[in-house]
Order: structure tokens, then sequence, then C-alpha cells
């Protein structure tokens, strides 16, 4: 049953991430992106991380997403007159490499990790446990770091006066 | 039984996918998704590590990988609003959304 | 206390130097003060060293630098040979002090004068008394600094700049292989030696070359032993080129070309350096370090016949000079081989004893000169005739001086000197030996011709040039005050230091056991026939051809034949100079030229421009990755990443 969820939503997960790159229409490649995050979603699901998958589903692609079709529209993007995606070879190869090197590398695993999943709890109450004891500190540091986003991204964003 | 090895798989592969992204669209928004990309397939990894961790010697299993993930949507949010507002700035001062106009820092 | 007497005269001349340039009264006075108190110190040690048989010593030394276990010190040896050298030194120097009063009276460079002479007087007192061989290498230097700054003192003649220039040189030459010297012994004796006692200290270095065995083990082999050379050879080439050093600062030959150039200078220091004191600073050494050389015939070998044929060709040099001081130099270097071929005899006590008399002759001698010259503002003996009337005092005591020098009893002259010749006539190893059982005898002969050619040219016969005898007078009582001192050594000198208990008082505590004992010289008719036949046939041809009969031309002499080419010879001092400059301009610069080519394109132009072009080079082909596109940015990011993945796999 996992095994077959899995599958699936992985394979949508990597066709939607493949055209969403691959688009010409930024609005489409906003489309793909969030039916991306849907099946990520999903495959939290899979992995007994329910607040995440939420929260994944609220913040990634409620209001990221959202704000990518904003801004799209607002510069009224149009779709572009070539090809979306120019193959360039070298970044092909590297890319390969990379992945390449990165599959070896995630082969040695420590000994910390097992192959089979434990009883993972992903309520809200164990998280939350979790977070507001031993992570307190670094929760009230992420929320100065929004509140510093906020502050730079109003002042960024501000018309300047002798611009029209 | 799915190892934990498949979903590594998974999680490099969209990274690399969006590594593609990145470095082969000349739209800055798109280069911007992209990365938001990579990021969530990190996050996949974190939460898969999470999972199949062994667990502690009294039988509990610390939600740290989630907690870890959590932190790493805020930020990719706020990462995200003010990237937007510099890609914003970038098309009312040069009118273009083209990576490629923005070379001034050449040799 | 004893550190004073190195300490007062560094004092004087760093004072001098610093705060007194414009008072001329005030740097003689530090200067004399510093030499004279000195000279007290030392003479407080006389009453004991004179009982103490040459085991008198009092030392102290501080280590002054140490690198890992071997330590440097620098400390002072006072024994019975440092105390004779010392007053010597002293003495004489304090009196050549006096006389500069009068002798530099005029001269704007007065303070200055002074001060270099204190310098001198450090740099010297520091080789006498030494108690390891760096010590006395750091002062052999130091010496040749003062010896150049004072031989160079009127700088603004090119003729004495030069001088000081070649001095400087040619004592380098020889420093070389002093310095290697050392450093050879040092290597050689450096397990045998005390643990504790500083690097070349004497008296450790002299145990460790005596203490049984140490000929015979191996110095260096090569092959793991099928190459040996055992100590014993070691120790003779590190003898001789610890010889060098002698050879450099003595004026031997070879490297004698420095010392008539450095007449340049003024007299008083021409009395000083280069006739009493440093100059002698290469015997004292010798006797110091005798105990490298006894044990090996080799070196001996070598010593006697530089110094005796040293002194026969510096004697033949003389006979054809017509400068004052420069007769007096060559008869200096002839004697200096006299003393240099007494060591190699292994006559160290006569050496040292000829060495003292000679200091208070020849300083008289030099003072004499130099108060010829300040009244007659010339040094070429054809000016000059009939002085004697002008000035008697500077007269006589040339004359007995002249006496003293030429061995004619009872002068001081005439025990030392006779002391070295009846050595070389009945050497104990070298009885077949042509050159050492000859030449010294022929050359005694010549130095009583060519003094007594200066003393006839000088003082008697008519005067050559009018205008000069007029203007002669005396010198001022500063300048023969001290002359008639040395007149009275020089007569007293001999009986004074000459007998066998005095002379054993004297000897350094570093002596190998083996020198033979020195054999006093019995005032019998025998001796004293021997000498006054020497000195009557000398001074009878310098009478002959000079004196007031002119019996015999020296033109007719010269129209012999052969005699043009011996006289040339002589005149132009045996080639040896122009040879040296032939070395120099051909082959040295030469040299010079190619390690400069080898410099400007080898390691300036490929090594450090070299450099330079590629590092801005390599830096134009990088900068052009800086294109300012951004995805090439990433691409390279991302090349760089799986380099490191790469790596870290």
């Amino acid at each position: 049953m996992h095994a077959l969820a899995f599958y699936a939503l992985a394979g949508l997960m990597v066709l939607f991430t493949l055209l969403t790159i691959a688009s010409r229409n930024p609005v489409y490649s906003a489309i793909f992106m969030i039916l991306s995050f849907a099946a990520t979603a999903g495959l939290f699901v899979v992995l007994d991380a329910y607040l995440i998958a939420v929260v994944e589903v609220l913040v990634y692609a409620g209001a990221i997403m959202v704000l990518f079709l904003f801004v799209i529209m607002l510069i009224n993007l149009r779709p572009e007159e070539q090809e979306g995606l120019r193959l360039n070879p070298l970044a092909i190869v590297a890319a390969g490499t990379f992945l390449a090197l990165v599959s070896r590398a995630l082969n040695d695993l420590g000994p910390g990790v097992g192959s089979s999943p434990n009883a993972l709890q992903g309520s809200p109450g164990v998280l939350a446990e979790t977070l507001f004891r031993r992570y307190v500190v670094p929760f009230e540091a992420v929320s100065l770091l929004l509140l510093a986003a906020i502050l730079g991204t109003v002042v960024l964003a501000r018309r300047q006066g002798s611009e029209t | 039984m799915i190892a934990i090895g498949h979903w590594l798989a998974l999680s490099a592969m969209v990274f690399t996918l969006g590594l593609c992204g990145v470095m082969m669209r000349r739209n800055v928004i798109l280069v911007m998704m992209s990365i938001e990309i990579m990021l969530n397939a990190a996050n996949l990894a974190l939460v898969a590590f999470n999972k199949y961790q062994l667990p502690a010697a009294d039988g509990t299993v610390a939600p740290d990988g989630q907690v870890l993930v959590f932190f790493t949507i805020a930020v990719a949010a706020a990462e995200v609003a003010v990237a937007l507002a510099i890609a914003m700035l970038l098309f009312r001062r040069l009118d273009t959304v083209s990576v490629d106009d923005v070379a001034n820092l050449r040799w | 206390m004893n550190w004073l007497i190195l300490l007062l005269p560094l004092g004087a001349a760093f004072l001098i130097t610093c705060f007194t340039q414009k008072s001329k009264a005030l740097s003689a006075a530090i200067s004399l003060a510093a030499v004279w108190g000195a000279f007290g110190i030392a003479a407080s040690h006389l009453p004991e060293v004179l009982h103490g048989e040459g085991h008198f010593v009092v030392a102290d030394s501080f280590r002054w630098l140490s690198a890992g276990d071997t330590s440097f010190r620098y400390g002072y040896l006072i024994d019975g040979l440092s105390l004779i050298m010392l007053l010597v030194v002293l003495g004489v120097g304090g009196l050549i002090h006096v006389y500069s009063l009068g002798y530099m009276h005029d001269d704007p460079g007065f303070s200055r004068f002074f001060a270099c002479l204190s310098l001198f007087m450090f740099s010297m007192l520091g080789i006498v008394l030494a108690d390891n061989f760096f010590q006395v290498f750091i002062h052999w230097e130091l010496v040749g600094v003062s010896s150049y700054l004072l031989i160079g003192f009127y700088f603004r003649k090119d003729s004495a700049a030069a001088a000081a220039n070649k001095a400087f040189l040619t004592n380098r030459v020889g420093d070389f292989g002093f310095m290697l010297g050392i450093l050879m012994l040092f290597y050689a004796t450096k397990s045998w030696v005390a643990p504790g006692s500083g690097a070349g200290d004497f008296r450790a270095m002299a145990a460790a070359i005596s203490s049984p065995g140490w000929l015979e083990q191996a110095a260096m082999s090569i092959g793991g032993g099928r190459w040996v050379m055992t100590n014993e050879h070691f120790l003779w080439i590190a003898g001789a080129l610890t010889f060098m050093g002698v050879m450099g600062k003595s004026a031997q030959f070879p490297l004698h070309v420095w010392l008539p150039d450095a007449m340049e200078g003024p007299t008083p220091v021409s009395a000083l350096i280069h006739a009493a004191t440093m100059v002698a600073a290469g015997v004292f050494l010798l006797a110091r370090i005798f105990f490298v050389y006894l044990p090996s015939e080799t070196a001996l070998s070598l010593i006697a016949h530089i110094g005796c044929f040293t002194a026969f060709f510096a004697a033949t040099i003389a006979t054809t000079q017509n400068d004052i001081k420069r007769i007096l130099a060559f008869s200096t270097l002839s004697q200096l081989g006299y003393m240099v071929m007494a060591m190699g005899l292994g006559g160290v006590d006569a050496s040292m004893f000829h060495l003292t008399t000679h200091a208070f002759f020849k300083a008289l001698l030099f003072l004499g000169a130099g108060s010829v010259i300040h009244a007659v503002h010339t040094n070429d003996i054809r000016e000059m005739g009939g002085l004697l009337k002008k000035m008697p005092i500077t007269g006589w005591t040339f004359l007995i001086g002249t006496l003293a020098l030429c061995g004619v009893p009872p002068l001081s002259g005439f025990w030392s000197k006779d002391g070295i010749l009846h050595l070389s006539q009945h050497p104990p190893h070298y009885a077949h030996d042509w050159m050492i059982t000859t030449l010294p005898t022929i050359t005694a002969v010549l130095t009583s011709y060519y003094m007594f050619r200066l003393v006839f040219q000088t003082f008697f016969g008519r005067p050559r040039d009018h205008h000069r005898y007029d203007h002669a007078h005396e010198s001022p009582a500063s300048m023969w005050m001290p002359m008639a001192v040395l007149c009275v050594l020089a007569i007293i000198g001999g009986q004074l230091i000459g007998s066998p208990s005095t002379l054993e008082a004297f000897r350094t505590v570093t002596r190998p056991a083996g020198v033979m004992e020195y054999e006093p010289i019995h005032a019998d008719e025998h001796t004293i026939l021997h000498a006054l036949l020497i000195f009557g046939l000398g001074a009878g041809a310098a009478f002959a051809a000079y004196g007031p009969g002119r019996w015999i031309s020296p033109g007719r002499i010269l129209a012999l034949p052969g005699m043009r080419g011996v006289h040339a010879l002589f005149d132009n001092r045996w080639y040896v100079d122009d040879f040296y400059a032939w070395i120099v301009k051909n082959i040295q610069q030469n040299v010079a030229r190619a390690c400069n080519a080898f410099d400007q394109y080898v390691i300036i132009g490929f090594v450090v421009n070299g450099g330079a072009w590629l590092t801005r080079a390599s830096g134009a082909v990088v900068a052009r990755w800086q294109t300012g596109s951004v995805r090439a940015y990433a691409l390279l990011f991302l090349a760089g990443v799986a380099a490191l993945l790469a790596l870290k796999l």
C-alpha cells in the first residue's frame, strides 16, 4: 500500500517538476509547480508527517505560489519568444555529474539511519512539544527573520519619488 | 518495503531538476521557482530521514526533522518575498526580466 | 676590573665620536686617559707575572650566545703572553698617542683621529685578551676595520682610499682561510673538549689536541671507512688555513701587498699599527695557538719557509726604495718574516722576544721618520740630507734605532735578532735546508745596507734641497719625548727582557709540552764578531755608496750587466702587485661579469620578473571568467560543488 502510494506520488512529483521547468508560459509553470507541491504533500502524508503536509500546502502552494502569480501578472510576463528551456550541454553534464555524485554520497549513510520506517508521530501535538520546548530560540529567531523580510520587501518595492 | 534509498533518490532527482531549471532558464521568475523546487526536494529528504531514523533506547522517535522542515519552509517564504521584490525593482529599472541582461559586473 | 682594559678605549672611542668632535683638547684627553689607564691596570699584574714562571693566569668570561649545546663566550685571558703583549700595545700605543698630539695638531680631523685610535686600541686589545677562537676572529676583523679607517684617514686623497681598500681586501682573503681553519679545528675537537667550555676556547682545545689518542682519531671518513683522514692530517690543513689569517695580518708573502701602500696613513698610524702592534698580532696569535702547529711538521715547515722568504724578499725591495716610510715598511715586513720564521722553527720565545724589541725600535724609527717628514714636508730621501745638525734629537734617536735594528751589540736588537739568526743557522730539523740556513743571514746584511743608506741620505751629507733644509726644525716636545722613551727602551730592552727566566714568565698557559727551551745567545766574542761582521758589511756598502766620500757611485753599479734587471725587479716589488692587478682585471672581473649576468638574466629576469609576468598573465586569463552573467556563475558554482563532492568521495 505504501509502496503504491509512494511510486504514484513520486512519479507525479517528478512529472510536474519537469513540466514546471520546461514550460514556455510562466503561468503554466506556476500551476504545474502548485501541482508538484500537492504531490509532495501527499508524499509527506505517506511519511506520517501530517502537520508538515498541511503546512506545505498552506504556505508553499497557497502563499508562495500565489505571490509568484501576482508578480508574474504585475510585470506582465508574456510567454517567451524562444524555447523556454534551452538545453545547455555543459549544464546537463554538470547536473548529471552532480546527480551521480550525490547518489553515491547518499549511499554511504551513517549509523543512525535504518532501512525500515519507524513509528513516527507527525501530529501537531508532538511537533509542537518539540518545537516550543527544545527549539524555542530558533523559533523566535525565525520570527525575527520574517520581520526583517517583511520590512525589506516593503522598502524595496516602494515606488521611488522620481520614478513613474 | 520502501527503503530510505528510494526516498533519497527521488529527492536527488527533483533537486537536480531544479538545478537544471536554474541553469537553463532565462527568466528571473522561473529561476526563483526552480530554487523553490530545490528547497522542496531538500525538505522531502529531511522528512524521509526523520521517518527512517533509528528509535531511541526507550522507543521514542524525535520529530526533529519535521521541526527543521518547518523552519526551512519559513525561511523559504521570507527569501521568496525579498527575491521577488528585487525582481520587480529589476523590471522597473531595466524593463526586462532576462537574467542575461544584468551583466554589468564584467571584468 | 680587568674588563676596563677593554672598556676604557671602547668608551673613549664612543665618547669622542658622539660628543667631543668639536673639542680637540677634550678628545685627546679622553683618548690618552683611556690608554694610560688601561696600561696601569695591565701593569698592575706585572709583579705576579714575573714570579709566575709562565703559570700565571687570570681569566673571566660570560656566555654571549648559545645555539643548541654550543655556547660562544666572550672574555679575557691574561697570562704571561697576554701581559707582555698588553704592555707593548698599551705602552707603545700610549707613547704614540702623546706623539700624535704634536704631529696631528694642525689637522682638521684631529678628534676623528683619536676616536679611530681608541677604536683600534679596543680592537687590538680584544685580540690580545681573547680566550677563544671566535672572539679572536671578531676582533681580528675589528682591527681590520680600524686599520681601514686609519689608513684611509686622508680620505680625500685617492691613493689613501685605494690603499685602505687594498689593506682590507687583502686581509679579507687571509681571513677567509682563517675562518675555515677555525671551523675545522672546532669541528675536530668538538667531542674532545671539556663539556661546558665555550666554543673554540683556547685552553680547552689545547688540552683536547694534546690528549692521547686525539691525533689518531679519524676526523673524516668517506665510504664507511674506505678512505679516512686522521686528525693529524686534518690538523696540518687547519693549521695552514689558520696561518692564512696570520699571513694576511702580519703581511707575509703573498699577502704582503697591502703594507707598503698602507704608508698613506698618517705616520703615527704607521708607527702604531703597521710596525708595533697590528702586524704583530699575527705573530702573537701563532704563539697563542702554537698547540695547533707543534704536532704537525708540515705546517711548521710551511710557516718557517714563508717567513724566511718574506724576510729576504722584503729586504731586497727595500734597497731600491726612496720613500722614507716605504723603506721602513719593507723593513717591517722583513722583520716580521724573521718572527714568523722563528715560530716555524720552534722558537716561540725567541720570536716573541724579537716582537717586543722590534716594537720598540721600529716605532722609534717611524716616529723619527714622522718627525723628519713634519719638518721638511716630503717623504723622498733624495730631497733630504744633512738633517742631523738641524734636528739633533730626531737624528740621534733615529741612529740608535737603526743600530738596534741592525743588531749591533749591546742594543736590544742584537739579543733578539741574533737569537733568531742563531736559530736559523742551527735549526733543529732543517740543517740541510739552504733557504733556512743562508737567507736570514743575507737578509741581515741587506738590512744594514738599506737602513744606513736611509740614514746617510737623510741625516748626513750635503742637503740636496736647500729650501727644505732651511725650513727644517726640531719637533716639539710632545713629539720627541716619546721618541726618547722608546730610544731608552731600544737600548736596554734586550737585557731587560732577554733572560730565560723573564721569557719563561711571559709564556702562555696554552703552550704545549715539547716546545724547545729558549737558549739565550751568549755575548761571547764569537757572537759579537758575527754581529759586527754583518753590520759592517751592510753599513760599509752603504757608506761607500752614499756616505761622504761616495767612493762607489750607484750609477756604476747599475751599469754592470744584469744589474738593471735586478734593480727593476726589486724596484717593482718583484712584480707581485702587478700580477695581482692582472688577475683582478682579467680573471676576477670576468668571473664577476658572469655572475652579474647570471643575476640579471636568470635571477632577476627569469625568476623575479618572470614570476611577476606569470602572475599578471594568469590573472588576465582568469579575469575573463568574470562575465557578469549570473547563469554562468551558477554553472561554475555547480561545477565547484561537484568537484568538492568528487574529492570527498
